[in-house]
C-alpha cells in the first residue's frame, strides 16, 4: 500500500513538472507562433495573388488588405438562414458583423458581433460570438470562408479555400480570382492522392493549366486525353523562352485541361470540384455586393 | 540428374516426372496465348516476351552465380516465371521494362529466399506488383486495341494500326455498364470476343479460350488438380454475380470471368506448386479466397483489376493453410 | 549492465556504426521507412532525433537517483514528451524556416523506440558526460542511416538529390513507396553484415601475421 502511494506521488510529481515546464515554454512562445502562421498563410495567398511582385512581403503588407468572410449555416427549427460575418467599418475601427440572409439572397438582419478582424480568426471565439447573437431556438454550422484581397481601397482578388473529394480522398485547394472572376491560379494545399498518378495534381504542368481561364471558359472546361504539347508544358513549367511566353500563352488560351496521363480520374475531379467551388463562390460574392449596396452598409471590403 | 540422395521440398513424387519435365511442359501449354497475342496485338509483344524471359533467365544464373550458388536455370522455371510476368504487362508497354522487374521477381523473390521451393510469393506476381508501383503510367493506360477483324492474319502481325483502349474492367468501374455495352458491343459479341482473347488487356490474359485448353491439358497430364481453378473462377463468377450489379443477384459472372486476368491466374499463377498448398481443402479454401478478394478490390479497391494482389496475399496465408490442414498421421492423437 | 568503461569516443562510434540504431538495432523502423525518401528528409528527421535524444538522455543521467524503479518508462516518455514540445514550440516560435521544414518530424518523435531504448539501456545508468555522448553518437547513427537511405531512394526513385534534378527522369518510382524503404533497409543490413565480416577477417590475418 505505501509502495503504490509513493509510485503515485512520483508520477504526480513528475507529470507536474514536465506540465509546467511544457506550460511556460507555451505562454512564452504562444504569441510568436500565432504571428508566424498567420504570417505562412498570407504568404501562400499573395503567392498566389501576385507572384511576380517584387519583395512581396513587404509591400504586401503596405498595400494589402486581406477580409475574411466566413459563411455560417443558421438553422430554426425546418427553416434554413445563411450568415455571412464580415467586416464594417466604424467609428471605433473595423468590426465584424453577422448579415442574416434568407436562401433567396435577400438581408433579414443584421446582428452586431463585437468582434475584431484579429478575433474573428480565431475560430472557438468567432463560433462563440456567432452562437451568442443568435435568436432562440437556432443552430448555427461554420460552413466555409473567402478572402477578399483589396489594395488601396480596391478589391484585386478573391481568394477561395476549399476542399472537393478527389479519387482517394479529400483534395484541399486554395484557388484566386482576380476582380472579374478569372482564374488567378490554383494551389493544391493537401490531398491523398497515389504518387506518380493522381498526386501529379499538384504539379505545375497540371495545376497551372488553370491559370488565366475566365469564369465562361471555366464554365464548359473539359478534360481532354489529349497529351499535353511540349512547348505548353515548358510554358506550365516556367521553362520557356521569355520571348516565347506571350505567344504560347495565347496559343494555349482556349484549351481545355490536359488530364494527367494514368489519372484522368483524379484530372476530373479537381476540375470540376474548381468549378463548382468557383461558381458557388462567384454567386454569393454577387449576392453580397447586392445586399452591401442595397442595405447601404458600410463593408471595409 | 545428380545421383546423390538430397533433402527436397513438396510436394514429393514417385513418379517418372521431374522438376524439369513438368517445366518445360507448361512453358508448352503457355505458348499459344502468346502467338495469339502477336496476332491480335503486334511483334511489340514477342520483343516484350523475349525481353522478360530473357531477364528473368540472366538474373537467375547471374545472382546465383554471384551467390555461388549452384546455377539452376535449366529448370525451366525462370523460363516460366519470364513468360508469366510477360504476360502480366500491358502491350503497349516499353520494351525494356521486363528487365527491373524480373531483378525483381528472380533475385529479391525467389533467389534470396533460398531458391526455388523456399520462395513464399509467386515471382511473377511480385515483378507485376513491382512494375505496378514503379511505372503506374505505363501499367495502367499502355493497353492496345486488338484487331478484331480476322482479316488481320493475312499480316501476320505487321501493319497493325494500334490505338490505346482501356481495359473492360477500367471502363466497367469507372464508367458503368452502358458505357460498357457501346465500348466492347452487345453481350453476345463481348462473350465470344472476349473468349477468343479480342479485347484490351494484358499480353497474356485475354484469350480464355486457349488459357483454358492449357490448364486442361495440365489437369489432364495431373500437373496440376482442378481444386484452385475451379473454386478461384467459382467463387469470382459467384460472388460478382451476387454483389456486382446494382441489385444482388444481377452482376454478370461470365464478363467478371473472362476479363481481367481470372483465367490466366486460376491456372498458371495460382497453381504454382510452390506458393500454394499441398492439401484439397487447402487448396479449395486458397482459390476461393483468390476470387473473393479478386471481387473485392475490383469492386471496393483503387485498381480495376485484384487478381495480382489476391494471389499475393494468399500466397502468404499458403504456409497456415499446410499447417492447419495437414493429413492426420495414422494413429496420431491416438492413447497407447 | 554496471557503468560503462568506454571512452566518449568510444560512445560515439558505437551509436554510429557498432550499434546503429536504423542498420543494427532495427529500431524506430516506421519513420525510417516512412520518411527516407530524400536525402533533406532524412537529414531533417536526423537532427530531430538528435537534439530530443540528447536532451532526454542527459536529463534521465541527472535525476536517475530520484526516478522509482517501477515507473521507470513512464518517466521517460514524460520526458521525451517534454523535451519534443519544447523543441516543437520554440522552432515554431523563433526558427518559423525550421519549423515549416521540420514540425512534423519534431511531433512525431515522441513514439521513437530508440530514444527509450537508450534511456532505459544506457542514461539511466551513467553519467552525463557518457550519456550525452551516447546520445550524440546514437542520434548521428540515425542521421546517417537516414542520409544514406534517403539518397538511394532519392536517387532511384525521383531521379534527384537533395531536391536538384540530376538525372532528369525517375528511374523507379517504386523507391519512393514505404514498400522500398523496407527493401533498402534490408539490402543496407546485408551490407553492413558483409564489410564487418570483411574487416574482422582482415583483423584476423593481421594479428596472425
Amino acid at each position: 500500500m505505501k509502495e503504490i502511494v509513493k509510485i503515485a506521488m512520483a508520477l504526480t510529481i513528475s507529470c507536474l513538472v514536465a506540465g509546467s515546464v511544457m506550460g511556460g515554454v507555451f505562454m512564452v512562445t504562444a504569441e510568436a507562433k500565432k504571428r508566424n502562421q498567420q504570417q505562412n498563410r498570407q504568404e501562400t495567398m499573395f503567392e498566389l495573388i501576385a507572384p511576380e511582385l517584387p519583395g512581396r512581403s513587404d509591400r504586401a503588407a503596405e498595400n494589402l488588405s486581406l477580409h475574411s468572410i466566413y459563411r455560417y449555416i443558421i438553422q430554426d427549427n425546418d427553416r434554413t438562414d445563411l450568415g455571412y460575418l464580415a467586416p464594417v467599418e466604424q467609428e471605433a475601427g473595423v468590426v465584424y458583423e453577422m448579415w442574416v440572409l434568407d436562401l433567396e439572397g435577400n438581408l433579414i438582419d443584421r446582428r452586431r458581433l463585437g468582434l475584431s478582424p484579429e478575433t474573428a480568426m480565431e475560430k472557438p471565439d468567432r463560433d462563440a460570438a456567432v452562437t451568442a447573437a443568435l435568436g432562440p431556438g437556432q443552430q448555427a454550422r461554420y460552413a466555409d470562408t473567402m478572402i477578399i484581397a483589396a489594395a488601396n481601397g480596391e478589391r484585386i482578388a478573391y481568394l477561395l479555400p476549399g476542399e472537393f473529394s478527389g479519387f482517394k480522398t479529400f483534395i484541399h485547394v486554395m484557388a484566386a480570382l482576380d476582380a472579374d472572376f478569372n482564374l488567378l491560379g490554383l494551389e493544391i494545399m493537401d490531398h491523398e492522392e497515389d504518387p506518380g498518378l493522381g498526386g501529379e495534381i499538384e504539379k505545375p504542368y497540371f495545376k497551372n493549366q488553370f491559370k488565366g481561364k475566365s469564369l465562361e471558359q471555366l464554365r464548359d472546361l473539359d478534360v481532354i486525353k489529349e497529351p499535353l504539347p511540349d512547348d505548353y508544358r515548358h510554358f506550365l513549367e516556367k521553362t520557356a523562352a521569355r520571348e516565347d511566353l506571350v505567344r504560347i500563352g495565347k496559343a494555349y488560351q482556349d484549351e481545355d485541361i490536359h488530364a494527367i496521363a494514368g489519372a484522368t480520374i483524379s484530372s476530373r475531379c479537381v476540375t470540376d470540384g474548381l468549378k463548382r467551388m468557383v461558381k458557388k463562390s462567384v454567386y454569393r460574392i454577387k449576392i453580397l455586393d447586392r445586399v452591401i449596396s442595397k442595405n447601404h452598409i458600410p463593408a471595409a471590403m | 540428374m545428380t545421383t546423390d540422395l538430397y533433402v527436397s521440398v513438396s510436394p514429393h513424387v514417385k513418379q517418372d516426372v521431374t522438376v524439369e519435365k513438368i517445366m518445360w511442359t507448361v512453358v508448352a501449354c503457355l505458348l499459344p496465348p502468346l502467338v495469339l497475342s502477336v496476332f491480335v496485338f503486334g511483334f511489340q509483344v514477342l520483343y516484350i516476351t523475349l525481353v522478360s524471359v530473357g531477364g528473368c533467365v540472366a538474373a537467375e544464373a547471374l545472382s546465383e552465380k554471384a551467390l555461388k550458388r549452384p546455377v539452376t536455370v535449366k529448370d525451366g522455371s525462370a523460363v516460366i516465371t519470364g513468360l508469366l510476368l510477360a504476360y502480366v504487362i500491358p502491350p503497349g508497354a516499353p520494351v525494356w521494362m521486363p528487365i527491373p522487374a524480373a531483378f525483381m521477381a528472380i533475385f529479391v523473390s525467389k533467389v534470396l529466399m533460398g531458391g526455388l521451393g523456399f520462395n513464399i510469393f509467386n515471382p511473377a506476381l511480385i515483378g507485376r506488383a513491382f512494375l505496378v508501383a514503379t511505372y503506374p503510367v505505363a501499367m495502367t493506360t499502355a493497353w492496345l486495341e486488338p484487331i478484331r477483324d480476322l482479316s488481320v492474319f493475312k499480316y501476320m502481325g505487321g501493319g497493325v494500326d494500334a490505338v490505346s483502349g482501356a481495359t473492360p474492367l477500367y471502363v466497367l468501374k469507372h464508367y458503368g455498364m452502358a458505357a460498357f455495352t457501346e465500348r466492347f458491343g452487345a453481350m453476345s459479341t463481348v462473350y465470344r470476343d472476349f473468349f477468343i482473347g479480342l479485347r484490351p488487356g494484358c499480353i497474356g490474359e485475354t484469350s480464355g479460350l486457349l488459357l483454358l485448353l492449357g490448364g486442361m491439358f495440365l489437369i489432364w497430364k495431373r500437373y496440376i488438380t482442378w481444386h484452385i481453378p475451379a473454386s478461384l473462377i467459382l467463387s469470382v463468377g459467384g460472388l460478382t454475380w451476387i454483389f456486382g450489379g446494382d441489385a444482388l443477384f444481377t452482376g454478370n459472372p461470365l464478363v467478371a470471368v473472362l476479363s481481367g486476368g481470372v483465367m490466366l491466374g486460376a491456372f498458371f499463377m495460382a497453381t504454382d506448386y510452390v506458393t500454394s498448398p499441398t492439401q484439397k481443402t487447402g487448396k479449395l479454401i486458397f482459390g476461393a479466397g483468390i476470387g473473393a478478394l479478386t471481387v473485392l478490390i475490383r469492386m471496393k479497391g483503387g485498381y480495376p483489376e485484384g487478381i495480382c494482389y489476391a494471389i499475393l496475399l494468399m500466397n502468404a496465408l499458403t504456409p497456415a493453410l499446410d499447417q492447419r490442414l495437414r493429413p492426420r498421421r495414422f494413429s496420431e492423437g491416438a492413447t497407447v | 549492465m554496471p557503468a560503462t568503461t568506454k571512452t566518449n569516443k568510444q560512445l560515439f562510434v558505437n551509436g554510429l556504426l557498432n550499434e546503429n540504431p536504423i542498420f543494427r538495432l532495427a529500431l524506430s523502423m516506421c519513420p525510417a521507412v516512412g520518411i527516407s525518401t530524400t536525402v533533406m528528409n532524412g537529414i531533417l528527421l536526423g537532427v530531430a532525433v538528435l537534439f530530443v535524444q540528447v536532451f532526454s538522455s542527459c536529463t534521465i543521467s541527472l535525476i536517475k537517483h530520484h526516478i522509482h524503479p517501477r515507473i521507470r518508462i513512464p518517466t521517460y516518455t514524460l520526458t521525451i514528451a517534454t523535451w519534443v514540445t519544447v523543441i516543437d514550440l520554440v522552432l515554431a516560435a523563433y526558427v518559423p524556416a525550421a519549423y515549416e521544414a521540420m514540425g512534423i518530424f519534431v511531433r512525431l518523435i515522441v513514439a521513437f523506440a530508440i530514444i527509450t531504448m537508450r534511456l532505459e539501456v544506457f542514461a539511466c545508468k551513467n553519467d552525463l558526460v557518457p550519456s550525452f555522448w551516447d546520445g550524440m553518437g546514437m542520434g548521428f547513427g540515425f542521421m546517417f542511416g537516414m542520409v544514406v537511405l534517403g539518397a538511394i531512394r532519392e536517387i532511384l526513385g525521383m531521379g534527384a538529390l537533395l531536391g536538384y534534378d540530376i538525372l532528369g527522369f525517375r528511374p523507379m518510382l517504386f523507391f519512393v513507396l514505404p514498400a522500398a524503404g523496407f527493401f533498402m533497409i534490408g539490402f543496407m543490413m546485408a551490407i553492413f553484415n558483409y564489410v564487418e565480416t570483411l574487416y574482422n577477417r582482415g583483423r584476423k590475418e593481421r594479428k596472425a601475421i
